[in-house]
């Protein structure tokens, strides 16, 4: 195999001053060009003895494995060198590597102006109210890459400062978002809607948004169960070690079960509820206020039956009380239905 | 992030030097302040410098090709093809973010299959919805009405207010669309009441483009408190403690206003546009909170309450 420790040694007498993070950035960014400008495969070989590139390993194997690891984080940021692998090459065939493009480029070709000025429009109205959304950091350079893609007119979109919630650092929404994604757990403090902080460290299952606000849901190491966070309330937070142990999502864990409701609260054992609303009422607007919970039942006469399931009766009541004017009225389980009627007694009681 | 010499973190540089040769590959004339740069890649100025002379060295053994950046004052050109970067497809993580997107504002499947299959990641597996999920925000028209606004033209809505047994159409003017905790509201030029309007995006049940173009109105930044200040009515309501009190989040409740009373409750007047609506949320308190003025809501309160028990 080539030597290339006086290269590896001239490499690194000249580069003495950086810093490990400088040639680390270095080392990838002249791997991206190469490739980038290659016009022909490159083999192992060229690519461990280039010297721009830099790989000072103290032998072959060693470079080769960095350059793998290489591969690896450009990857993780979607530019992708793979292997050329043609049939009947013998095992042992000395290999070589290419930059990707139908994995790295976008295609522009296959998207309208009309598309992509939806698109955009979309993430611009997203990011316009959410400033303590975690994936709006993502948002942002998806954002970027589409106007790029498209030619669409370089508008500034919402600037760096607009994305940034005053009580929110941006560092904090980094490592929840980083945390999320690498499956790794996250430890943040938190401030309760008492104003109580308490430090969490959490395995981050699932996101869910509401209106203007945004939460996670997450197995809280300390409580041993699932837990649900504003993330406007998260007021600093560290992403686990990129070397520490990862966590799995139980493959049942749905999000969407979880978006609560003004009845969930409360430790009692849940009881199935149904609720009902009357025909005229749209299933569109069923869904704004079930969440995605629960089931839907439609009846002959096209009046909805809503089966979910409660865990606080007296909030349940209340719920009902609230939505009264667009015909949702409670159905069973008959201590509901008595509780809704007490509500509605000591209303009128409290105007006599 | 090396706090001496202010130089990025490894995966903020990799993603900035993309964002840097991308961004400058396709826009006009190949160049771009340092300011603009910073503002589209959400990097400080001081990592846009340090990327620039960090591509300005690098140069490829092969070919000899090298990036030619030039760093003229507060401008930053891109010269030459070696440093040109085709756009990129989206990391898992961005893809992950857009297609939330896609789905809270009802982009229509054709528009989203293009998208997805243009610019989503080839290889990796993305989150099942089941991690992600969000409400319908704003509707199940947001594609039309954005189009409405960009290209000027008059919407015809049918839109159904909370305590209506029935939806009513109007024309109207779009304007724009704001936010305001768990609602979106176009905010949009009534024509038969010739007066500002806000439509709440999740109540909009019908919508079309009419062939008639907006004329200009005069628009002013929608406030859901101011506007149901201005177009409601009023009422003075009671709350029997504090904690209720500030439990409460109505947008019409004029907080500034509100007096503690000796007992240790508090008053405060209440901006109402729907009756039914305040009904509603008087009787979920259970007691309470009750209306104190006018009388004649009062009682009206009283038969709304009756009729539901019998």
């Amino acid at each position: 195999m080539p030597e290339t420790m006086s290269s590896a040694t001239a490499t690194a007498t000249s580069d003495e001053k950086e810093s490990r993070d400088e040639r680390t950035i270095r080392r990838l960014l002249n791997l991206l060009f190469a490739f980038n400008v290659a016009t022909a495969p490159l083999s192992t070989e060229e690519i461990i003895a280039n010297p721009e590139i830099g790989y000072t390993g103290a032998t072959y194997e060693s470079n080769v494995r960095a350059f793998n690891r290489d591969r690896k984080t450009l990857a993780e940021h979607g530019v992708f060198i793979q292997e050329n692998k043609r049939c009947g090459d013998a095992k042992n065939e000395h290999r070589s590597w290419s930059l990707d493009r139908m994995l790295t480029h976008a295609a522009p070709h296959l998207v309208s102006r009309y598309d992509a000025e939806s698109v955009l429009a979309a993430i611009d109205q997203v990011l316009s109210i959410q400033n303590a959304d975690p994936s709006h950091l993502a948002l942002q350079s998806a954002r970027l890459k589409l106007s790029e893609m498209a030619g669409a007119p370089q508008s500034a979109g919402p600037t760096a400062s607009t994305l940034s919630n005053p009580d929110v650092p941006r560092e904090t929404l980094e490592a929840v978002w980083s945390s999320f994604n690498s499956r790794r757990p996250v430890r943040f403090t938190y401030s309760n809607r008492m104003g109580d902080e308490r430090t969490h460290t959490v395995d981050i299952y699932g996101l869910f948004m509401r209106g203007c606000t945004s939460y996670i849901v997450g197995f809280d190491h300390d409580a041993q169960s699932l837990r649900t966070f504003r993330t406007d309330r998260i007021l600093s937070a560290k992403a686990g070690a990129a070397s520490g142990k990862t966590y799995r999502i139980p493959t049942d864990f749905d999000v969407s079960s979880l978006q609560f409701l003004p009845f969930d609260f409360s430790p009692a054992e849940p009881v199935e509820g149904t609720l009902s609303f009357p025909p005229n009422i749209g299933e569109g607007e069923i869904a704004l206020v079930a969440k995605g919970r629960g089931s839907l039942e439609r009846l002959p006469d096209r009046s909805w039956l809503w089966h979910v399931d409660i865990h606080d009766l007296e909030a349940a009541a209340s719920f009902v009380l609230s939505n009264a004017s667009c015909g949702m009225r409670a159905v069973q389980p008959q201590s509901l239905c008595d509780r809704v009627r007490s509500c509605i007694s000591k209303a009128v009681r409290a105007h006599e | 992030m090396n706090n001496e010499k202010q130089i990025p973190s490894v995966a903020d540089a990799i993603d900035g030097a993309l964002a840097i040769l991308a961004e400058l590959s396709t826009c006009p004339e190949n160049s771009l302040s340092v300011q603009e740069l910073a503002q589209k890649t959400t990097m400080p100025k001081e990592h846009i410098v340090f990327l620039v002379e960090m591509l300005q060295s690098l140069s490829d053994h092969q070919t000899g090709a090298r990036i030619a950046l030039d760093l003229n004052g507060s401008t930053i050109s891109l010269l030459g093809d070696a440093g040109q970067l085709a756009p990129l497809r989206l990391t898992t993580a961005e893809a992950i973010a857009l297609r939330q997107v896609l789905s809270r504002c009802q982009i229509d499947p054709g528009t989203r299959d293009r998208i997805e299959r243009a610019v989503a990641p080839v290889a990796g597996p993305l989150h099942n919805d089941r991690l992600i999920c969000s409400d319908l925000l704003f509707g199940g028209f947001f594609p039309l009405i954005t189009e409405a606004v960009s290209i000027g033209a008059r919407l015809r809505v049918s839109y159904r207010s909370p305590s209506a047994a029935h939806p009513r159409e109007l024309v109207v003017d779009p304007g724009y669309i704001c936010a305001s905790n768990d609602a979106a509201y176009l905010v949009a030029w009534d024509l038969e009441r010739d007066g500002q309007i806000s439509l709440r995006m999740d109540r909009i049940i019908q919508a079309e483009l009419t062939d008639d173009s907006v004329v200009t109105h005069p628009f002013t930044p929608y406030d859901p408190a101011e506007s149901i200040k201005q177009n409601g009515s009023r009422a003075e309501l009671r709350w029997d403690d504090r904690g209720s009190f500030e439990a409460t989040p109505w947008a019409g409740i004029a907080r500034n206003e509100a007096q503690v009373q000796p007992d240790g409750s508090i008053c405060a007047p209440v901006y109402f546009t729907s009756k039914p609506w305040l009904f509603d949320q008087v009787l979920s308190g259970g007691g309470s909170i009750q209306i104190v003025e006018p009388r004649s809501l009062r009682n009206e309160f009283v038969a709304y309450a009756q009729a539901l028990l019998a």
